[in-house]
């Protein structure tokens, strides 16, 4: 068979056909720190939970108003122990966030494009938060909007433990 | 599939591999100076293209080491990486959704017959063919590089590439063709230069 030397040549030679080599910026590409692509993920997440919870507010907000049983309005009394235990959290969360954005904010020179990409992250979750806020007042739904509110606070820092842990700065 | 060559390392990889699943960024370095070369060859055969195939290279990588958990020592880890750097390549080919071109059986009829009596006679170099390979359309490029670089068997690339195994086979014939013609063409070129 004519064409079998071709065949034969080129298995007798395969190794000499990978003769080009990548350039050094591939390596570079793959080894830079992937922050972004890991927290969209997460923030996504938090996104679907928050959609789920406010859909759940608006609609009890609707069948509430529509009934026929007007309630009372019932104070938020600062005694109840779900909200203390939500004030707590807070606090804590703010606390542990603020002094690892105090150390991510430090590398910022070193990674520039973190910068932008934390801050708003932080921003959107600062945002989503004020809207629980508001549901909070309407008193609906209480326990899952407290739930979400607490899982926001350890959402921020976990992020912000994600940050540091690949930055490592 | 036929054997692969990069297999028999594999058992000294096993140690590096496994450090890079802990997440040791050095090891991770040495596995890719291990393979980068090999898998940026076989990216650039398909994409007939440098930058194209730098790209691809490194989203397979990426790939790679994120799907490392799942790599159990069960195939060679240069087998299981190709595979994923061949289907990154084909899902960017196919993401254009321009159908491979395949060699057409008309170009055949177009090429006196002569040709073939002196086969025997075209000289076979890694730098001719290669230069040969580049020329071919992309469907027959693939399916031949596939088979005879990649070692993989016509029913794995009618897989890969979504075709059937005759077509796979016929191309493949027809590339090999091809290939003798344009060898055959660069001869009598350099002798009219």
């Amino acid at each position: 068979m004519k064409t079998d030397r071709l065949e034969e040549f080129i298995k007798a030679n395969r190794e000499a056909f990978d003769q080009l080599e990548p350039s050094e910026k591939v390596w570079e590409n793959i080894s830079k720190p992937k922050i972004k692509t890991h927290k969209i993920s997460m923030i996504n997440y938090f996104l679907r939970v928050a959609a789920v919870i406010t859909i759940a507010v608006v609609f009890t907000v609707v069948i509430t108003k529509t009934s026929l049983f007007k309630q009372e309005e019932i104070a938020v009394q600062t005694e109840d122990p779900e909200l203390r235990e939500l004030v707590e959290a807070e606090a804590f969360y703010a606390s542990q966030v603020n002094e690892k954005m105090d150390e991510i904010r430090k590398c910022y020179d070193t990674f520039p494009e973190i910068k932008e990409e934390v801050e708003t992250d932080l921003t959107e979750l600062q945002e989503m938060y004020d809207v629980l806020k508001i549901d909070l007042k309407d008193n609906i739904s209480k326990k899952a909007v407290i739930e979400a509110m607490i899982e926001n606070n350890r959402f921020r820092l976990k992020m912000v433990d994600q940050v540091l842990d690949q930055i490592n700065c | 599939m036929k054997v692969n060559k990069l297999g028999q390392y594999d058992d000294i990889h096993k140690t590096i591999i496994e450090a890079c699943k802990n997440g040791d960024e050095r090891q991770k370095y040495q596995l890719y100076k291990l393979y980068s070369k090999a898998m940026f060859n076989v990216c650039y055969r398909i994409m007939n293209n440098r930058e194209e195939a730098e790209d691809l290279l490194q989203e397979a990588f990426t790939q790679a080491f994120m799907k490392l958990e799942s790599y159990r020592f069960e195939s060679g880890f240069g087998a299981w990486l190709k595979r994923i750097v061949i289907n990154t390549c084909i899902n960017a080919k196919n993401k254009r959704k321009v159908e491979l071109t395949l060699i057409d059986e008309m170009q055949r009829f177009d090429q006196p017959d002569q040709d073939d009596n002196n086969e025997e006679e075209v000289l076979l170099t890694v730098a001719g063919i290669t230069k040969a390979m580049e020329k071919l359309p992309e469907g027959g490029r693939i399916i031949f590089s596939l088979y005879l670089l990649e070692g993989y068997d016509h029913g794995e690339i009618s897989q890969i590439l979504n075709i059937t195994e005759s077509t796979s086979k016929s191309q493949y014939m027809r590339a090999k063709r091809r290939i003798i013609e344009i060898l055959q063409e660069q001869k009598t070129g350099s002798y009219e230069n």
